[in-house]
């Protein structure tokens, strides 16, 4: 009976630390340094018609044996669209490249969120188009800004078997739910965990994505 | 999967429904097509075109409606695909088999007091009723008792004279006891009541209205009976009573559905005293019980992706998840509840919701919770299924809408043809008996590889002129597709016209005039309404010469050299 008791506390408590130690089971991580980067601004006026965008916004990080690079795409502006409701729609590519190269270092997660909007507006990802290179997929989803609520819209990777190198590219789709006076703020940021071998660091690349009114 | 909550379309009441009945004439093309074919484009193009197309059984009935959007060209966004965005709707009802029969019944009189307030002839008046009552499928809280010994649920009519029923005229909504001229003014009472039993009965009494042509009284009344708790899924019954009547005139006796197209009728020739009708409603326990909308794709060169927070519907059941309101309304919902009627020949009457609803509740944002399915390069289908369920209620509905976004993406460089099957199915059962059936529903959209005009003819015009004369040029193409053409010329001094649309091998002509000499070279190009572009035609070459040419088309001016080549 004793014994009993005894293996009921060792066997969890073994399986626990290999599930850690292999790496399974991933507890929480302690990050000694979250380094925000220089914020990107993109300003557009919201045109009367549909436009042709093709802005591109990049952001190379290189320190700590690790290179980042961040990227906004802005694509398309369709004004009106009615099977979005009559809502002006902005697609947005997204793409990151990341590298480290320390003994022992790897990606530990990618997070790409959009925050809330200064106006109503929804964030869209579409997930057929989310691709990625060492990475899985841990969660994504839409948000909206309305009134004083507010849903943030993300996704959420991390890394396969602690990569040395991540890829990422997603399409999200951007809708404006005002008139083309009205003016929309919305800060989109990169948040990407890495582990230099010694410590977990985070880089934070915010994007701010501005629509001014006409 | 979490908690689960009911889309609620608040504006989607009773009332609101009859003129949804009504809107279904106005906005939905009864020669709507259920394909669709345009070949891909080289640019951005916007079509916004509906197809749509609806299938029935007995029971029930089910309708899909696509709206075709923007197609965008080379969109950075997607990595450089095209993409083309879609608003689909699926809806379904199971009014189609409500039909109400008649039973003869013990004849028992009830003696009503309340005055209804009606006294001229030709009036009416609207009453409560003491408690909801379902009819054809749509749950009422007002009637309308007009003087001429009928009633409706949807207008206020005061016809005197008797239709056949059903009939498509208004009133519509009517239960007829004895519909005929009475005048009210020349004498006796139309009173109401509500007898106190379980369930409740609401009962309206002519008490000697006189004919309006000889003045002889007639005496009827019409019962309507409330439901037991356990009724959830009937219609409530409806008795006509006949205490004294005559023959004298011809009198509309039974009742219609919203529209007029369906109802029962009884002969008003074997009506006698004493004689008591009850109407009761067949298959009111056939309910939705789960739409459906997928998507099939032929190639594995494109992706199909529905938007998340454009997924919505009415009378559908949702998994909860956070949303700002608690209790709110779905944040898109631009089509509501189809109802094909069933009637014969009348197979597509899909109801597209007001813009206005949808606005309304536009207003209002949802979390979407529905799960879709989407399908990339890998997977043939994508879907979405939506258990359906009355607003406010544990019921099951008569209708749902099933509403979303997509997008259709391509990946491959515009070489390859694509197609799509897109099927609503509805899925019914009989509450009572477990019985059921599903009903599909199916359009297609094609998108094949466009084809470029052939190369124009050489332009064919004078081959000698004069500075600042206007000299006329024509030329002419084939497109292999049948597009639509427009040309460009090319005048060879820096400036070019561009037509406007063509037909196909149509000669096109253009006007221009030269500012400066020295020989010009004309050519012309075409493009198709698909915004792909041919080759240059040969240049005609044409010498403008101080003093040289007609001017203006005129007679032939000294040949320049090289003018022919």
């Amino acid at each position: 009976m004793k014994a009993l008791f005894v293996l009921s506390i060792i066997v969890p408590v073994g399986l626990l630390t290999s599930l850690r130690l292999t790496g399974i089971l991933k507890g929480p991580i302690t990050i000694s340094e979250t380094i925000t980067l220089s914020e990107m601004d993109w300003e557009f006026e919201r045109p009367e018609h549909d436009m042709y965008i093709d802005n591109r916004l990049e952001s190379v990080y290189v320190n700590d044996g690790l290179s980042a690079k961040f990227r906004v795409v802005i694509g398309t502006y369709s004004a009106n669209q009615v099977v979005y409701d009559g809502n002006d729609i902005i697609t947005i590519g997204l793409g990151l490249n990341s590298t480290v190269v320390n003994p022992n270092s790897f990606i530990e997660s990618v997070h790409v969120v959009f925050r809330a909007d200064s106006q109503p507006s929804k964030v869209d990802f579409l997930l057929t188009h989310i691709n990625f290179a060492n990475l899985s997929l841990v969660d994504v989803t839409s948000g909206w800004t309305i009134e004083e609520k507010q849903k943030e819209a993300y996704v959420r990777l991390a890394g396969l078997n602690h990569p040395e190198s991540v890829f990422l590219w997603a399409t999200a789709i951007w809708s404006l739910q005002t008139q083309s006076d009205q003016t929309h703020q919305r800060e989109m940021t990169y948040e990407l965990t890495y582990f230099n071998g010694t410590t977990y660091k985070k880089i934070i690349q915010p994007f701010q994505l501005k629509v001014a009114g006409r | 999967m979490g908690k689960f909550h009911i889309v609620r379309a608040k504006a989607l009441t009773s009332t609101l429904i009859p003129i949804l009945f009504l809107s279904v004439l106005l906005v939905f093309p009864a020669s709507a097509t259920s394909s669709w074919s345009k070949p891909r484009p080289a640019s951005t193009i916007t079509y916004d075109e509906t197809i749509g197309k609806a299938e029935s059984d007995s029971i029930a009935s089910t309708e899909i409606a696509v709206t075709i959007g923007q197609y965008s060209e080379n969109d950075p966004g997607y990595g450089y695909n095209d993409h083309l965005s879609l608003k689909i709707s699926a809806s379904a009802n199971t009014r189609k088999g409500l039909q109400y029969d008649w039973f003869t019944w013990s004849y028992n009189w009830y003696t009503v007091s309340e005055p209804t307030g009606i006294t001229g002839d030709d009036t009416g008046v609207d009453l409560t009723l003491p408690f909801p009552v379902l009819y054809y499928g749509v749950e009422y809280n007002h009637v309308w008792v007009c003087s001429n010994g009928f009633l409706s649920f949807d207008s206020q009519s005061t016809d005197p004279v008797p239709e056949s029923i059903p009939n498509t005229d208004k009133p519509s909504s009517t239960v007829a006891a004895f519909w005929r001229d009475l005048n009210p003014a020349a004498g006796g009472s139309i009173t109401y009541g509500i007898i106190d039993q379980t369930p409740q009965l609401f009962v309206i009494s002519w008490n000697n209205i006189p004919n309006k042509g000889n003045g002889v009284p007639q005496t009827f009344q019409m019962v309507i009976r409330g439901r037991f708790q356990t009724d959830a899924y009937s219609e409530n019954d409806i008795l006509f009573q006949y205490q004294s009547i005559t023959k004298d005139y011809p009198a509309a006796v039974g009742l219609e559905d919203q529209v007029g197209h369906k109802g029962t009728s009884y002969d008003n020739n074997s009506l006698y005293n004493g004689l008591s009708l009850k109407f009761g409603c067949l298959n009111a326990g056939y309910r939705l019980e789960e739409l459906k909308i997928k998507l099939s794709k032929s190639d594995g060169y494109a992706m199909i992706d529905f938007i998340p927070n454009y997924l919505g519907g009415y009378n559908i059941f949702l998994s909860e998840t956070t949303n700002p309101y608690g209790d709110f309304y779905v944040s898109t919902i631009a089509f509501a509840a189809g109802l094909a009627l069933g009637e014969v020949g009348i197979i597509f009457e899909t109801l597209l919701i007001m813009i206005e609803t949808a606005a309304v509740l536009s207003g209002n944002l949802s979390e979407p919770s529905l799960t879709p399915h989407n399908a990339g390069v890998n997977e043939n289908e994508a879907w979405i299924t939506a258990l359906t369920m009355e607003e406010g209620a544990s019921l099951k509905p008569f209708d749902s809408t099933l509403a979303a976004t997509i997008e259709w993406s391509f990946t491959d460089p515009n070489n390859r043809d694509h197609f799509l099957t897109i099927t609503s199915e509805a899925t019914y059962i009989d509450i009572n008996t477990g019985e059921g059936d599903t009903i599909p529903t199916s359009v297609t959209l094609s998108m094949p590889t466009n084809n470029p005009p052939s190369t124009p003819q050489t332009p064919v015009g004078v081959a000698y002129g004069q500075p600042n004369c206007t000299y006329s040029y024509s030329t002419s193409t084939t497109d292999p597709d049948g597009d639509n053409v427009r040309y460009q010329f090319d005048w060879g001094d820096g400036t070019n016209t561009t037509t406007d649309w063509f037909p196909s091998d149509v000669t096109a002509t253009a006007y221009h005039y030269w500012m400066e000499t020295g020989t010009k070279y004309v050519k012309a190009r075409a493009q198709d309404w698909n915004t792909l572009w041919s080759d240059w035609s040969p240049s005609l070459a044409v010498a403008i010469t101080s003093g040289g040419g007609g001017g203006g088309g005129g007679g032939p001016p000294p040949r320049p050299r090289g003018a022919d080549q």
